[in-house]
C-alpha cells in the first residue's frame, strides 16, 4: 500500500494566501510516500512545505512556477502503476479529454495527472486513468468559475489503486472515492 | 588585593571564633548559676556574655551567627526568669534589677529578655513596657549592634503586642499601641540600616560596593517589622490607610536612601494584601515620583501592576472595584509622573513600564480599547523627538508594546483601531519595524482574518510601510537580502487577497487604494505585488458580471479592465514581459467572458506586443504560444475580422520558432484555433488541414535536418504526434481529414519505424503502439464513429 | 577455596589430564553419550589445538549412532496415546535428532503447546489455528482492503468517460478519528518499522531468514506478524528489540517440519510458542522491571551468585580483581536466551535442553550461563579485563555438550 499525493496549481501568493486550514490540518508527516504535483505553486516557499509533508516530491512546470529547473513532464512507477505528470497548459485545447489521451499515449502512462484548468477530473480512457486534482486552494481561473479547493490522495495497491478526492465545500471538507483497476494485460492488447 | 582579601576572612573567621568561645565559656557559667539558681551569678556571666556582641569587627554575617549564638543561650535565662517569676520574685524587682549591668547593649538584651517574661506575667500593661522598651533601645547608636538589638526587641515581643483580639488587649493597651511600637521600631532600624551607608569613605568604589552588599544582607531585618504589622488583626483597612501606609511610606521617602526605598517599596506590595493596595493606590503611588532618581522603580511599579493583574484574574467579582477607585487612571498618571519626575531614568525602564501598564490593561481591562491606545499614546508622547530607537533593550520593549495587542486580539481589525499603534510602530528603526509589520501580517494570515473596510486597509498600509516602499530609514532595496526580501514582499502579495468586501464598490475602492501604495514600491515590488492585485481585479469583474444592472457613476467591468490595463501595463514597464504577457491573456480571456470584443482584442494586442519586443528567450517562446493558442482557442467573442488577425498571428509566430521540433508541434496545436467546440466557434475544416499538414512540413525539413546532421533519420515522435492530431481531428468529425490521408500517415510512420536508419526509441515505440491500440479502441466502438474507422488499416 | 567442588579440578577441567575424576561427584550424571567425557574435556577450547580433527570424526560417528537410537525412543515415546512428559524430558534433554520433524512435535509437547492426549492434538491445533487467523484479520489492519469497495469498477465503462464518484462517509487516509482503520494503520507504522528493523537483521546469514527466494521473505513477514500481534495484545511490553531473536529458532523448527500441514500453520504454532517461552521471560523484556526482584538484574544477580557459590575462585577473580560487571555479557545471554553464543544448530541443541527442564527453563538456563563461565575458566583466570570482556562478549566456538555436561552438574 502506498500513499500518493496529487495536488497542484496552489498559485501562492498570487492567487491565494495559503492552502484552506482544513486542509494543512489534514496532510500532517509520516502518512504520504510520494507527492506528485502538476505544477503551478508559483513560489519555492510552496516547495519547502510540500518537501516537509514527505521527502519523495516530483513537481513539473507550471506557466507560473519561479522554480526553473521542475520538467515539463515526468513519469514514474508506482506500485503496479506507470504515473505520468504534466501541467497541461501546453496541451491545446486546454483540459480536453481527447487531447490529454494522445499526452497519455505519447507518455505511456497507467495514469494520468494534470492540472491548469482548477477543476477536479478522473477520466477513464480506453482502461486507462487521467486526473486533474484541482486546485488544492481554489485558486481563481480562467476556465473555471467558482473553484472548490480539492486535491488527491491515491492509495495504490499493486494493481489497484483508490483514488480519495478531498474538496471543500461550502467551508466542510468532503471526501469521495474512485476504486480502479488496471486492466489486464490481454485486454490492453485486444 | 586576593591575598589581602583571604587574610580578611581568616581574621574575620578567628575573631568569630574567639567571640564564639567566649560566649561559649560565660554561658557554661551562667547555666551552672542557673542551675544552683544564683540569680546574681547568672547575670554576671550573662552579661559578661553578652558583652562579647559589642563588638564592631565582625561583618553582619558574622555577626549574625554570633547573635544567634547568644540567642540560644538568653532562652535559658528567659526560661529562669519565668520560673522566678512564679516562685513569686516581682518582675518589677526584677526589670530593676538588670538595669544595674554596666554596660548599656548587655544591659539593653537582659531588659528586652526580663522585659519578655514581665509582659507575658500582664503586672504591667503591655504597651507601657514595650514603649519603655523601645525608647531605651535608643541607647545603641552603632548600626549593626543596634540593628541587632532591635531586631532582638521585635522578636521577643511579636506575640506581646496588644493586638485586636490578643491577650494582651485591654489593661494592656490597643492595636493603636501595638502599631505605634512597631513602627517606631521599623523607623529607628530603618535609621540605623541607612546610616550604614555612611559609615567609611563613599568615595572608595570597593568599600561602597561592600558596604552595599553588607546591607542587603541585613535588610530583611528591617523589612520583618512590616510583615509584623501586616499580620496584626487590628489593621484593617481604615488603619492602614489612616495610619500605617502614611507612616511607613513617610520613613521611606524621607529616609532618602535609594536601597532602602526599592527594598521598602517592594516589600510594602509583597506583604500587605491587594485590595488594600487597591484601596489606597492614590498614596502609594503618590509616593513613587518623591523616591531617589536611582531607585528602580520601574520594577516596583511593574510588580504592583502584575499582583493587581492576578488579583483580578483571579476574582472577576473585584474588576467593578478596580473601576470605582479609577485603578488604570492612578496607575497611569503614575506611570507618567515617575517618567517626567525621574529624569535619569533609562529609556528602557520607561517603555517596560509602559509594558507592564498594558498588561495590566490587557489582563484587567482588555475591552476598554481606549485604556490600551492611550498607553500606547502615552509611551508615544515619552518618545516623542528622540528619532528612530535603536537601542536592543528599549527596540525590545517597544516591540512588546507592540505585539500584545495583536497577541491579546488575534485580530488586526480591532488593533487597526487603535490610533497610536502607528505612531508607535514608526519610533522603530527600519529592520524592526519591517519584523513588526510581517508579524502583522502573519497575524492577519494566521487568523484567516478578512479586512474589508477600505479606511481599515489605508490604517493598515501605514503600518506596512517599510515592506511597502522604500522609507527614508532604509537602506536601498538591491542592499537588501534577496531571500528575505521577497519572502516579505510574498507575504504582502498574500496579504492582499484577505482585503476583500462582499461590495463591489467598497471592493474596487480597496483594489485602487491598494494600487497606489504598491505603485509606490519600486520596480523591484511590482513583480510581487502587482500580479495578486490583477487576479483580485479579475474576481471582481466576475462579480460585475454576476449583478447586472448598474447604478450611475458605480463600478462596471469596463472601469475594472481599465484598471487592470493600468496594472498590467504598469508591470510590463518594470520589466517583467512574462508575467504580464501572461497577465493580459488572463485578462483577454476575461473581458471575452465578458462579451468585450474591442477589450479583449486590445488586450491580445498587447500580449503579441509584448512577445514581439520582449520575449526573446526561444524556451519562453515556446511557452508563450501554447499559452496564447490555448487562450486564443477558448475565446468566441470575436467577429472573422479580428479573429483572423490574431490566428493568424499566432500560426505565424508559431511557424517561426527557433527549433523545428517546437514549430512543428506549436503549428499542429494551431489546428485547434479553427476547430471550437464551444457554441459560437468556429469550425474551419480547411484551415485545420492546412496547419496539419504545415506541421508535417516541418515535421519532414526536421526529419531531413537530423539526416543532414546526425547522418541518420530523427526519431520519428513528431510523425506519431501529427498522426494522433489527424486522428483527434477524424474523430471530432472534420471531414476534411479522410481515411485515404490517414492511411498514408500511417504508412509513412510505419515505414519510417521499420527503416534499418531509424534510431530504436522505445518511448516512440511505445507511443506508436499506444496509438495502434487507440485505432482499433475507435474500431471496436462500433455505430457511426466504428464505420469511419473501418476502412483504417492497421498492419 | 573449599567452596570449589571437587568435580571442578578433575580431569575434565584440567588442561592435560585424561585419567577419570579422581573423586566422583556426589551425585551421579544423567545418562549421556560415551563420549561426552571426551567432549567436556574439549570445552575450553584452548585445549582443542592440535588433536581435534581426529577426535571430530569418531565423535560425529559415535554421537549419531546414539542419536539415532535416541530417535527411536523419542518416537516410541510419542506415539504412546498419552505421552509422558518426564520420559520426554529425559529423552529430549540430551538432545533431539535433526531430522523427522520430531524436534517440533517435541517442542510443542515440552512449550504445553500440545496436550498430554495424543487424540486430542488435532482438534486443539485447528482451534489454536483458528484463533490465530482471527488475531491477524482483527489486529492486523490494512486499511487499504478494508477502505475499498469489494469490486473495482473497471469493467463497467469499456471505452471511457468521467469516474463516478462515491461519497465516503466515514474512513479515508487522511481521518483523525480513533475510530478510523487508518488512523489505526499510522499508529501502527511505528511499531511496524520498529519490528521490520530488527526482522531484517535476524540471522542475516541463514538463508531461511535471508535468502534470495520468496521463502525468506515469507518467513520473515512471518516472524514479523507474530511479533506485532504480540506486541498489539501485551500492550505492557509491546515488542522489545531481541524478542525476534527468541522467536527465529522456533519459527526455523516448525517451518522445516516435513509435515505439510503443520508446515502451513508453522507461523500460528510459533506464536502460541512464543507466547508459551516468554511467559517465563517477559519480566526480562519489561524496562520498568528491569530493577525489581523479577527483572533482568535481579537474575543476573542470581547468576553471579550462583557462580560465587560454585567456582568462588573464578567469581574472586571476575568480580573482584578484574571487576566485569556480569551485565557487561550474561544481559545478552539471559534475554535472547543463548541464540546469539553459539552457532545456529548448536543453539537448537541447546534449547532442546533449556526446554526440557522440569523446573522451568530459568532454572537451567542460569545453570548454562554459568556453566558457559566455567568451562573456560582456564583461559579467564589468566586473563585481564580486556581479554575477559572479549571473551565472554565473543563466547569461543566450543562443543555444546559439554557446556551442558557441566551445567547439569551444576545441579544440587
Amino acid at each position: 500500500m502506498v500513499l500518493v499525493l496529487a495536488l497542484g496549481d496552489l498559485h501562492i501568493p498570487h492567487r491565494a494566501p495559503d492552502l484552506p486550514p482544513k486542509f494543512k490540518q489534514m496532510l500532517v508527516p509520516g502518512k504520504i510516500q510520494h507527492i506528485l504535483s502538476p505544477g503551478n505553486l508559483c513560489i519555492k516557499e510552496v516547495q519547502d512545505y510540500l518537501k516537509g509533508l514527505c521527502s519523495d516530491v516530483h513537481i513539473v512546470k507550471g506557466e507560473y512556477d519561479e522554480v526553473q529547473n521542475y520538467p515539463e513532464h515526468k513519469v514514474l512507477t508506482i506500485g503496479g502503476f506507470k504515473l505520468g505528470i504534466c501541467h497541461g497548459h501546453q496541451v491545446v485545447p486546454w483540459g480536453d479529454v481527447e487531447s490529454l489521451a494522445m499526452l497519455q499515449r505519447q507518455l505511456d502512462v497507467d495514469i494520468l495527472i494534470t492540472g491548469h484548468t482548477h477543476q477536479f477530473k478522473a477520466y477513464k480512457h480506453q482502461g486507462r486513468l487521467m486526473i486533474n486534482p484541482g486546485s488544492a486552494t481554489g485558486a481563481y481561473s480562467s476556465i473555471t468559475y467558482d473553484v472548490n479547493p480539492s486535491f488527491v490522495l491515491m492509495d495504490i495497491d499493486g494493481q489497484r489503486v483508490v483514488v480519495y478526492v478531498y474538496e471543500l465545500v461550502n467551508g466542510e471538507v468532503k471526501v469521495d472515492k474512485i476504486d480502479f483497476r488496471k486492466p489486464p494485460p490481454q485486454a490492453n492488447e485486444s | 588585593m586576593n591575598e589581602h582579601s583571604i587574610t580578611a576572612t581568616e581574621e574575620q573567621e578567628k575573631w568569630l571564633a574567639d567571640a564564639q568561645n567566649v560566649v561559649k565559656q560565660q554561658s557554661f557559667y551562667m547555666r551552672k548559676a542557673l542551675d544552683s539558681s544564683n540569680l546574681r551569678e547568672a547575670l554576671k556571666y550573662s552579661a559578661q556574655m553578652l558583652v562579647e556582641l559589642r563588638t564592631s569587627k565582625l561583618s553582619p554575617q558574622k555577626y549574625y551567627e554570633l547573635y544567634m549564638q547568644t540567642f540560644d543561650e538568653l532562652r535559658h535565662l528567659e526560661a529562669f526568669f519565668q520560673e522566678e517569676s512564679k516562685r513569686g520574685r516581682s518582675n518589677a524587682d526584677l526589670y530593676e534589677l538588670v538595669q544595674h549591668a554596666g554596660n548599656i547593649l548587655p544591659r539593653l538584651y537582659l531588659l528586652i529578655t526580663v522585659g519578655s517574661v514581665y509582659i507575658r506575667s500582664k503586672e504591667a500593661p503591655a504597651k507601657d513596657i514595650l514603649k519603655d522598651l523601645v525608647e531605651m533601645s535608643r541607647g545603641v547608636q552603632h548600626p549593626i549592634r543596634g540593628l541587632f538589638l532591635r531586631s532582638y526587641l521585635s522578636q521577643i515581643s511579636k506575640d506581646k503586642l496588644p493586638d485586636t483580639g490578643s491577650d494582651y488587649e485591654g489593661e494592656g493597651g490597643t492595636i493603636h499601641d501595638a502599631v505605634e511600637f512597631v513602627l517606631q521600631n521599623f523607623t529607628e532600624m530603618n535609621k540605623l540600616w541607612v546610616r550604614m551607608q555612611h559609615q567609611g569613605s563613599a568615595k572608595d568604589k570597593a568599600d561602597r560596593e561592600k558596604r552595599e552588599k553588607e546591607r542587603s544582607e541585613l535588610r530583611d531585618l528591617v523589612g520583618k517589622n512590616l510583615l509584623v504589622l501586616s499580620q496584626l488583626e487590628g489593621v484593617d483597612l481604615e488603619l492602614y490607610k489612616s495610619t500605617v501606609l502614611p507612616r511607613v511610606l513617610e520613613q521611606v521617602v524621607n529616609c532618602k536612601d535609594e536601597i532602602a526605598q526599592g527594598y521598602l517599596m517592594d516589600c510594602i506590595i509583597q506583604v500587605f494584601p491587594d485590595e488594600y493596595h487597591l484601596q489606597t493606590l492614590e498614596t502609594l503611588l503618590a509616593a513613587c515620583p518623591q523616591l531617589q532618581p536611582k531607585v528602580d522603580i520601574k520594577s516596583t511599579m511593574a510588580g504592583l501592576m502584575e499582583r493587581l493583574a492576578n488579583y483580578a484574574a483571579a476574582n472577576s467579582q473585584v474588576l467593578s472595584v478596580f473601576a470605582e477607585v479609577e485603578a488604570f487612571e492612578k496607575l497611569s498618571t503614575a506611570v507618567a509622573t515617575v517618567v517626567e519626575a525621574q529624569v535619569d531614568m533609562p529609556l528602557v525602564s520607561a517603555v517596560s513600564l509602559h509594558v507592564a501598564l498594558l498588561n495590566f490593561v490587557l489582563r484587567c481591562h482588555a475591552d476598554r480599547l481606549d485604556y490600551v491606545d492611550s498607553v500606547l499614546g502615552s509611551c508615544v508622547k515619552m518618545l516623542a523627538g528622540q528619532g528612530k530607537i535603536r537601542e536592543a533593550k528599549s527596540v525590545k520593549a517597544i516591540v512588546a508594546l507592540l505585539s500584545e495587542p495583536l497577541a491579546q486580539y488575534g485580530d488586526v481589525v480591532t488593533v487597526l483601531q487603535l490610533g497610536h499603534y502607528g505612531q508607535l510602530m514608526a519610533t522603530l528603526e527600519f529592520e524592526t519595524n519591517k519584523v513588526m509589520a510581517v508579524l502583522v501580517i502573519q497575524s492577519i494570515l494566521k487568523n484567516g482574518t478578512r479586512i474589508g473596510d477600505c479606511a481599515r486597509v489605508e490604517a493598515l498600509f501605514q503600518l506596512l510601510q517599510e515592506l511597502i516602499r522604500d522609507g527614508e530609514d532604509a537602506p536601498p532595496v538591491d542592499q537588501l537580502d534577496q531571500e528575505d526580501f521577497a519572502e516579505e514582499q510574498n507575504l504582502v502579495a498574500r496579504l492582499l487577497h484577505v482585503l476583500v468586501n462582499d461590495d463591489p464598490e467598497e471592493q474596487f475602492k480597496i483594489l485602487s487604494a491598494a494600487r497606489k501604495q504598491f505603485g509606490l514600491g519600486g520596480p523591484r515590488r511590482l513583480v510581487f505585488t502587482l500580479p495578486p492585485l490583477v487576479v483580485e481585479s479579475l474576481k471582481l469583474v466576475r462579480r460585475l458580471q454576476a449583478r447586472g444592472e448598474v447604478e450611475e457613476g458605480g463600478v462596471t467591468p469596463k472601469k475594472v479592465f481599465q484598471f487592470l490595463h493600468q496594472t498590467v501595463e504598469a508591470l510590463a514597464n518594470v520589466p517583467a514581459p512574462e508575467l504580464a504577457f501572461r497577465l493580459y491573456l488572463l485578462c483577454a480571456e476575461a473581458a471575452s467572458d465578458c462579451d468585450l470584443e474591442p477589450i479583449a482584442y486590445e488586450f491580445f494586442t498587447q500580449a503579441f506586443i509584448l512577445y514581439e519586443e520582449d520575449i526573446a528567450d526561444s524556451k519562453a517562446q515556446v511557452t508563450a504560444l501554447q499559452l496564447m493558442t490555448g487562450t486564443l482557442q477558448r475565446t468566441v467573442v470575436f467577429g472573422t475580422e479580428n479573429r483572423d488577425t490574431l490566428t493568424h498571428k499566432a500560426t505565424g509566430y508559431s511557424a517561426k520558432l527557433l527549433k523545428k521540433p517546437d514549430q512543428c508541434r506549436a503549428v499542429y496545436n494551431c489546428s485547434h484555433l479553427f476547430w471550437q467546440d464551444q457554441e459560437k466557434g468556429t469550425r474551419d475544416g480547411e484551415r485545420v488541414l492546412l496547419c496539419l499538414k504545415r506541421a508535417l512540413r516541418i515535421a519532414n525539413a526536421a526529419q531531413q535536418q537530423a539526416n543532414a546532421t546526425r547522418g541518420s533519420g530523427g526519431p520519428v515522435t513528431l510523425f506519431v504526434e501529427i498522426l494522433n492530431k489527424y486522428l483527434y481531428h477524424f474523430d471530432k468529425g472534420n471531414q476534411q481529414v479522410t481515411t485515404t490521408v490517414l492511411q498514408g500517415l500511417l504508412e509513412l510512420i510505419s515505414t519510417e519505424v521499420n527503416s534499418e536508419s531509424a534510431v530504436q526509441d522505445p518511448a516512440t515505440e511505445a507511443f506508436y503502439a499506444s496509438t495502434l491500440k487507440h485505432i482499433s479502441f475507435q474500431k471496436q466502438k462500433g455505430g457511426e464513429a466504428g464505420d469511419r474507422y473501418e476502412a483504417i488499416k492497421v498492419q | 577455596m573449599s567452596s570449589v567442588p571437587a568435580w571442578l579440578n578433575s580431569s575434565s577441567f584440567s588442561p592435560r589430564a585424561r585419567s577419570p575424576p579422581e573423586t566422583p561427584p556426589e551425585t551421579p550424571p544423567p545418562p549421556r553419550p560415551p563420549l561426552v567425557e571426551a567432549l567436556v574435556e574439549r570445552a575450553d577450547p584452548l585445549m582443542q589445538a592440535g588433536s581435534s580433527g581426529q577426535q571430530e570424526e569418531a565423535t560425529s560417528h559415535d554421537v549419531s549412532r546414539s542419536e539415532s537410537s535416541r530417535a527411536e525412543q523419542l518416537q516410541a515415546e510419542l506415539e504412546k496415546p498419552r505421552i509422558d512428559l518426564n520420559a520426554l524430558r529425559q529423552l529430549a534433554t540430551q538432545g533431539i535428532p535433526d531430522s523427522g520433524g520430531i524436534r517440533a512435535v517435541v517442542w510443542k509437547l515440552l512449550l504445553g503447546y500440545l496436550p498430554r492426549i495424543r487424540s486430542q492434538w488435532e482438534e486443539e491445533l485447528a482451534k489454536k489455528r483458528e484463533q490465530y487467523a482471527q488475531f491477524s484479520q482483527e489486529l492486523i489492519v490494512n486499511p487499504s482492503e478494508k477502505s475499498r469497495a469489494s469490486e473495482a469498477s473497471d469493467g463497467d465503462l469499456p471505452s471511457g468517460g468521467e469516474l463516478r464518484r462515491e461519497s465516503v462517509e466515514g474512513d479515508h487516509p487522511l481521518a483523525s478519528g480513533q475510530a478510523s482503520v487508518w488512523h489505526q494503520f499510522f499508529q501502527d507504522t511505528e511499531l511496524w518499522e520498529q519490528i521490520d528493523r530488527d526482522v531484517k537483521r535476524t540471522h542475516p546469514d541463514l538463508p531461511f531468514f535471508n535468502g534470495a527466494d520468496g521463502g525468506s521473505n515469507e518467513n520473515q513477514g512471518a516472524l514479523g506478524r507474530i511479533l506485532f500481534i504480540f506486541a498489539k495484545l501485551n500492550p505492557g511490553i509491546k515488542y522489545v528489540q531481541g524478542m525476534n531473536e527468541v522467536l527465529a529458532p522456533l519459527l526455523y523448527i516448525f517451518r522445516t517440519d516435513p509435515d505439510d500441514k503443520n508446515k502451513e500453520h508453522a507461523e500460528a504454532d510459533a506464536f502460541f510458542c512464543f507466547v508459551e517461552l516468554l511467559s517465563d521471560f517477559r519480566d526480562h523484556f519489561c524496562q520498568q522491571l528491569d530493577n525489581s526482584e523479577v527483572g533482568i538484574r535481579a537474575t543476573i544477580t542470581r547468576l553471579s551468585n550462583l557462580l560465587k557459590q560454585r567456582d568462588e575462585e573464578l567469581w574472586l577473580h571476575l568480580n573482584v580483581k578484574i571487576q566485569i560487571n556480569p551485565q557487561f555479557y550474561a544481559f545478552r545471554w539471559i534475554t535472547l536466551l543463548l541464540t546469539q553464543e553459539f552457532d545456529f544448530p548448536d543453539c537448537l541443541r541447546l534449547w532442546d535442553t533449556l526446554l526440557s527442564n522440569k523446573d522451568g527453563p530459568l532454572e537451567i538456563l542460569l545453570r548454562l550461563c554459568c556453566a558457559m563461565v566455567i568451562c573456560i575458566r582456564t583461559r579467564l583466570l589468566g586473563g585481564d579485563f580486556t581479554d575477559n570482556l572479549k571473551l565472554l562478549q565473543n563466547y569461543p566456538s566450543t562443543d555444546i555438550d559439554g557446556i551442558i555436561v557441566t551445567a547439569d552438574r551444576l545441579r544440587l
